[in-house]
């Protein structure tokens, strides 16, 4: 496109301003694209409806690429119970026997631990994103992992939840501590290979 | 019949309305991206093949409902720490009131891009940040509270919006209803919102905060009461918006419920942000009073 082309309609609508008629126009345009946009802000907020589904094709492409697909469940609808992976990390011979001490690490690093900054948020946010994709972990954390771990053979994934007990057993066993009240859950429990590249 | 309903509808919509509410909001958005966004200039990594998200799955491996026909990374990743420092100044440009809708738009753009690159490492602060910036690229937000009107000026200062802003400033109200009634819709989807607890669980969980709460099960009644305030909050805050009289009360437990999340959850930017957007719901003379006030004791 060369210069002539985006200066062009820029004079246009200028004009357009100062025209009665001309803005008349244009004010007809953006009513339409307000109506349009804040249909797909209602339907997208609960994308996953009937309405969702029916209208796919009319407001997917607009909302994905303006950043308006998302649904709106800040806690919702349940608060999350403290989660994060642990793996560990093998280094193994051709026969499987192993030459070196296998090395153990946490997802986000801080494991179970809150903090303010936002980038060790974003870990957390990371973690979650990956547990809720069925290969994510493979395509993504476990080639990580074996990158940064030279020589690294394979990696067991264990995703550990630590359930918050819920509040009528927290008030009932008052004298416990919240740590002896809470349950490990281990899920995945899974090796995956390093593939060498 | 129909003349009417259009004379109505370009009122609602068109008509001109005080710039200094946008502009307020414009400073408090961009201020808390700005301080988001510097912080995250450590880790640009993040952006990047280096670390979790290789940039040929950055879309693949979104959920194909959600998945956008292109992801706005339109620079190599190579370039990330410099288009990062470039989106980091537009945001200072902004903050200043330096730019117009041109440089919104980059910023918009370049923030969709980081969004885009490693949509994993997304939090809520990203998205509705994203989505606030969308509609100021759209408004005249820098022509009031600008750091250009220090200086002498030809032309007298613009206090109204033109019809473009205007229509902005009424989406981003908008927005910001639909936003809390769906959160208070989903949270009655949850069995711990409905049942009353489901602030337990967030209070009790030492990745969401910041300190010990787990003292408050010897008042299990706050608990419960927090709980259904937050559902309440959230689901009445579009009718307590038309009510003149009401929206004030629902602000100010806005401030205290933003206030409460950020400081003992560690989410201050997603808070300021969601505040931002109050200054669209207070009286323009209220807010003109205020800012003399500060200017008078400012200069003097």
């Amino acid at each position: 496109m060369n210069c002539h082309s985006w200066v062009k309609p820029m004079i246009l609508t200028r004009k357009m301003l100062k025209s009665r008629r001309g803005l008349f126009f244009l004010k007809a345009l953006a009513s339409i694209w307000i109506l349009y946009h804040l249909f797909v802000v209602i339907v997208m907020s609960n994308g996953s409806s009937y309405f969702g589904r029916f209208f796919q094709g009319v407001i997917t492409p607009y909302a994905n690429i303006t950043g308006f697909n998302t649904s709106w469940n800040f806690f919702s609808p349940d608060p999350a119970h403290t989660m994060y992976i642990r793996y560990q990390v093998y280094f193994k011979d051709e026969k499987g026997d192993p030459i070196k001490e296998s090395k153990e690490g946490f997802f986000p690093e801080l494991k179970n631990v809150g903090t303010f900054d936002p980038t060790q948020r974003r870990e957390l946010y990371m973690m979650h994103y990956l547990l809720l994709g069925p290969d994510r972990m493979e395509k993504m954390f476990v080639p990580h992992i074996c990158r940064v771990n030279l020589g690294a053979t394979s990696v067991r994934i264990d995703f550990i939840v630590e359930s918050i007990a819920p509040l009528d057993q927290a008030v009932t066993f008052k004298q416990e501590t919240m740590a002896e009240l809470s349950k490990e859950q281990d899920y995945i429990k899974r090796e995956f290979p390093c593939h060498v590249e | 019949m129909l003349s009417k309903a259009l004379k109505a509808w370009d009122h609602f919509w068109f008509s001109p309305k005080k710039l200094i509410n946008l502009a307020l909001m414009r400073i408090f958005l961009t201020g808390t991206m700005l301080h988001l966004y510097f912080l995250r200039s450590w880790n640009i990594i993040y952006f990047t093949d280096g670390w979790l998200m290789p940039r040929s799955l950055a879309l693949e491996t979104m959920d194909e409902f959600t998945r956008p026909l292109w992801g706005w990374y339109f620079w190599p990743d190579s370039m990330m720490g410099g288009v990062h420092s470039i989106y980091v100044f537009t945001l200072l440009l902004l903050f200043l009131g330096i730019g117009g809708r041109a440089l919104t738009a980059l910023a918009w753009v370049l923030h969709m891009g980081f969004m885009y690159r490693n949509y994993g490492a997304v939090f809520g602060a990203d998205v509705i940040g994203g989505v606030f910036l969308f509609y100021l690229a759209f408004s005249d937000s820098c022509a009031r509270l600008s750091i250009f009107n220090f200086f002498k000026r030809k032309k007298p200062l613009r206090m109204e919006s033109d019809w473009l802003s205007s229509a902005m400033m009424r989406m981003i109200q908008f927005q910001i209803c639909i936003i809390y009634a769906y959160t208070g819709f989903e949270k009655l989807k949850g069995i711990s919102w409905w049942d009353g607890t489901a602030l337990w669980s967030v209070l009790a969980n030492p990745q969401m905060v910041n300190m010990d709460w787990t003292f408050l099960r010897h008042l299990p009644l706050a608990i419960a009461i927090g709980s259904f305030l937050s559902i309440i909050f959230e689901i009445y805050f579009p009718a307590a918006m038309l009510n003149p009289k009401g929206r004030k009360y629902w602000l100010i437990t806005g401030l205290f419920f933003h206030g409460s999340i950020g400081l003992f959850m560690g989410l201050m930017h997603f808070s300021l942000i969601m505040l931002s957007t109050y200054f669209l719901f207070l009286e323009p003379e209220l807010l003109e009073g205020v800012i003399t006030r500060l200017k008078r004791k400012v200069f003097l």
